[in-house]
């Protein structure tokens, strides 16, 4: 059960690569989003230990005329759907529409979608992972001061080896089971 | 008290676009509802949505519920006084209980004695408290299959919801309703305007997420912009929208910020059937499709995006591209279809399952094939047309192009029966065999196409209902209703005297089910498709009325086109001063027979039993006009018929005024019996106009 009061316990988390597979072709409608092995399962034991989970992701194909909002909707709630199966639930997924050269403040790694999420939620950034697999997923959370969490699925394994500076120490997952699992045994050691 | 404008607005995820209008219309319909069943007094009312969100804006409500006179009644006086008029117990009690005094109570007289009453003056809640619950249950009322749950929240609804807007006057309303504290933040446009956004006052929503918010709210208006944008962006290339009509309802649902751009596709493509363009351009992207003004298609399209971007030529580009490759698939299938005719496709029919207990899809199309012959014999048609049609009808449902589009079978048999270089006929009555599609769809023109359209239909519906399926309440997920009103109109609409009965007896013969008890099952399947007539002329005549439809239906006629001829008719007779009388009588007969139980129409009058005057003239104009009614109803000629039966209004009116039927002499009473049983058997010659009697 959540807290009766106060903030919630917030982990975000990217969307393609991490929840699901990627594609270089772009994700554009339900068909072709497709659930990684044990990511829902892995939001829905979240879940069950009173995580909310948010979903913060850049779409440029909306910009890039590849599909449309509604097809991002009608993705989003086959997610919803899948992940009510799994036991699981998301609470908000805000998404980064524009193309690479519009220059917004909402597309990784600019820190606008998370602050968008941190702000509403009335979280502390400090207490918030950060799930991506790509390094602007990453560079946002350091820019938003929430804790970046990589996962190997999706980019991850190229991200990896990008790795430097103030990301050269953050927490790496074979995927985000492996983060769920983690999470949840440093949470009930303490 | 006073008045304020209401505004409720909950902000969701995209809604399912094809019940948005009915959620917003219910909405309103709800709350209005509630509204008036709180007592709560309000001008207009007028619902709004966007895919985010469903609002609706109630003009002047009150602020409180009027203050109301409510009486509770007590005990009786005789037992709240002792005879010294000293209050006993149960006057105290009542009064305690009424937060009152003895002596505030009144009395009223019944006529089972006198009572204590308490009057007293009730104040209205105010609607503050009221409106939270108020909104929740019209929420909770909304037309949704399925619901579903978000986040840490036990609300649930069709879509996750995430903010809401209450407000009376410019004052928010204190009331939380699935889990969400009602405010004055609303949300823009998901991209355009992603901040919160504050509405000072209901009269300001529209324009305040207008001009702020990138919304258009009007769900109405917001389709008319759709319309009139994509008309213009037609226009701009001098071309005209075509097959888009449904498309615009749809899009409004889609978009909040509609900004219509136009495309072009490679005018290779334009060799394609024109149906297959515009089912790739509708039915995947949503595309409006452009011909020009002798309604031939050109190579573009228009779109409507959600967004002003910055750079529209990008999103040009974008969906430009989305659509090459689906039109790319399609021109494959165009080429590789072709290269194996139909025919060389119905053997693979058998080795796709129809429908679990009816066999293969080959199965299905032999069974098709020997009703249109049992139909085409009925008819007095040349099966020859009919019949090469049903053994290639199914055959499209194969080929790439189907499988990719379910919606073009049918049409893509047609297309690929031309290139087989089947007979025309055979290609147009493949084509046609689906149609009427939907609701005010066309039906098949040619009677190859009719006999093909209604076998088909026939076939699936005694299919189903042999098998026990028979759709019940609202569910009906093979589409029964539909098939049977599809029969209805190309019976009705084409004027095929066709004995219904036979053929439903057949198409259940036919079907590969055991023990099958037909008569019934097909009496139930006539009825079911019966029924469907009657909502089909009640749509095309809504002044008709339902006991009109009841007299014929009476009959159950065995062709549907000779139940509307007698339908006509019956219209046509209650029109004549006549009519209303010669029910009455047909009623009062009906019940004479019924209850003494004997003579039956067929029973003969034995004319020296006939003494009275008024039975003699019956008796006489029964036989001339009888004369004249069979042969006019033998020739269908009902209209006719009902008007030569009102010249018996006064000889039956004079029987009634003079004759005693229920006489004791049993053999004069039979005999008065088997008139009248014959009087009636002339009418049911044509509808039971006893029904139509409103005595």
């Amino acid at each position: 059960m959540a807290a009766l009061s106060g903030p919630p316990r917030l982990v975000i988390l990217d969307r393609d690569g991490v929840i699901n597979e990627d594609s270089p072709e772009y994700v554009k409608s339900p068909a072709e989003w497709r659930p990684l092995p044990g990511s829902l399962d892995a939001i829905a034991r979240l879940n069950a230990a009173g995580f909310t989970v948010a979903v913060a992701s850049n779409q440029s194909g909306i910009a890039r005329g590849y599909f449309d909002t509604y097809a991002l909707g009608a993705m989003h709630t086959k997610f919803r759907d899948l992940l009510a199966e799994a036991g699981g639930r998301v609470d908000r997924i805000e998404v980064c529409p524009h193309g690479p050269d519009e220059g917004c403040d909402c597309r990784k790694p600019a820190p606008g979608l998370l602050e968008r999420l941190l702000d509403d939620y009335g979280v502390d950034p400090a207490d918030v992972f950060v799930v991506g697999d790509s390094l602007r997923d990453l560079e946002a959370a350091l820019a938003a001061n929430a804790k970046p969490v990589l996962v190997r699925t999706g980019n991850g394994r190229r991200t990896e080896q990008q790795l430097t500076g103030p990301l050269a120490d953050i927490p790496v997952f074979d995927d985000l089971a492996a983060f769920a699992t983690w999470l949840l045994e440093a949470q009930s050691c303490c | 008290m006073n008045r304020a404008d209401f505004l409720v607005e909950l902000g969701t995820e995209e809604l399912p676009p094809k019940a948005l209008r009915d959620l917003m219309d219910a909405f309103g319909r709800e709350l209005t509802a509630g509204l008036d069943d709180a007592r709560l007094d309000h001008s207009g009312v007028k619902a709004y949505a966007s895919p985010r969100r469903l609002a609706v804006l109630v003009e002047a409500l009150a602020d409180a519920q009027p203050a109301r006179e409510v009486e509770q009644k007590g005990p009786p006086v005789r037992i709240a006084f002792d005879d010294a008029g000293k209050p006993q117990p149960p006057a105290v009690a009542f009064a305690k209980k009424c937060g009152t005094e003895v002596g505030e109570l009144e009395r009223i007289a019944t006529d089972k004695g006198e009572w204590l009453v308490y009057r007293s003056t009730e104040q209205g809640r105010p609607a503050a408290e009221l409106l939270g619950d108020i909104v929740e249950a019209a929420l909770a009322k909304l037309p949704i299959p399925r619901r579903m749950r978000w986040g840490d929240s036990d609300a649930e609804f069709v879509r996750p919801v995430h903010w809401l807007v209450m407000l009376h006057g410019e004052d928010v309303v204190d009331a939380t309703v699935m889990g969400l504290d009602a405010g004055r933040r609303t949300h823009g446009h998901r991209f355009h305007a992603p901040d919160p956004i504050e509405i000072p006052a209901p009269d300001r929503y529209l324009d305040v997420l207008e001009k702020d918010g990138y919304v258009i709210a009007d769900f109405d208006r917001r389709r008319q912009m759709i319309e009139t944008g994509v008309r213009d962006a037609a226009a701009s290339i001098d071309g005209v929208i075509v097959d888009g009509e449904s498309l615009y309802d749809e899009v409004a649902a889609l978009v909040e910020w509609p900004v219509p751009l136009l495309g072009r596709f490679e005018e290779k493509y334009l060799e394609l059937p024109r149906e297959v363009v515009t089912s790739t351009l509708t039915g995947h992207q949503r595309y409006f499709p452009v011909a020009d003004h002798d309604g031939a298609l050109v190579n573009a399209f228009v779109t409507v995006a959600n967004l002003e971007s910055k750079d529209p030529d990008q999103v040009r580009d974008g969906n430009e591209r989305v659509i090459r490759p689906r039109l790319a698939d399609a021109a494959f299938f165009w080429d590789s279809d072709r290269k194996k005719p139909l025919e060389a496709r119905i053997e693979s029919l058998d080795r796709v399952v129809y429908q679990q207990g009816l066999g293969s899809l080959g199965d299905r199309s032999r069974r098709v094939g020997s009703l249109v012959e049992h139909l085409a014999a009925a008819l007095a048609h040349d099966s020859t047309t009919a019949l090469r049609a049903a053994a290639l009808a199914k055959c499209d449902l194969l080929t790439g192009m189907v499988g990719e589009f379910p919606e073009l079978q049918g049409t893509m048999g047609a297309h690929y029966a031309r290139a087989d270089g089947e007979p025309a006929a055979v290609a147009t009555a493949i084509g046609e065999q689906y149609l009427p599609r939907f609701s005010g769809d066309e039906v098949a023109a040619t009677t190859d196409g009719q006999l093909l359209a209604v076998a088909d239909r026939l076939d699936m519906l005694a299919g189903i209902f042999a098998l026990g399926k028979r759709p019940s309440g609202n569910r009906d997920p093979f589409g029964l209703r539909r098939a049977a009103l599809g029969i209805v109109r190309i019976l009705v609409e084409r004027e095929l005297d066709l004995d219904l009965k036979a053929a439903i007896d057949r198409a259940l013969q036919l079907q590969p089910v055991d023990g099958i008890d037909v008569p019934a099952v097909g009496h139930e399947l006539y009825h079911f498709i019966a029924e469907r007539l009657r909502g089909y002329a009640l749509d095309r005549d809504p002044g008709l009325r339902t006991e009109t439809l009841d007299a014929v239906m009476a009959r159950e006629p065995a062709s549907l086109f000779d139940f509307v001829r007698r339908l006509d008719a019956v219209k046509d007779f209650l029109g004549l001063e006549q009519a209303e009388s010669l029910a009455a009588a047909n009623k009062r007969i009906a019940n004479i027979l019924k209850k003494s139980d004997a003579a039956s129409g067929d029973a003969s009058v034995d004319r020296r039993l006939l003494d009275d005057e008024a039975e003699k003239e019956l008796y006489a104009a029964l036989e001339a006009i009888g004369d004249t009614v069979r042969p006019l109803i033998d020739r269908h000629e009902y209209t006719a018929a009902l008007q030569a039966l009102a010249a018996l209004r006064d000889p039956v009116d004079r029987f009634f005024d003079d004759v005693m039927v229920m006489t004791d002499d049993p053999d004069v009473r039979n005999n008065r019996l088997a008139l009248l049983g014959q009087l009636r058997t002339l009418f049911l010659g044509v509808a039971d106009v006893s029904r139509l009697s409103t005595v």
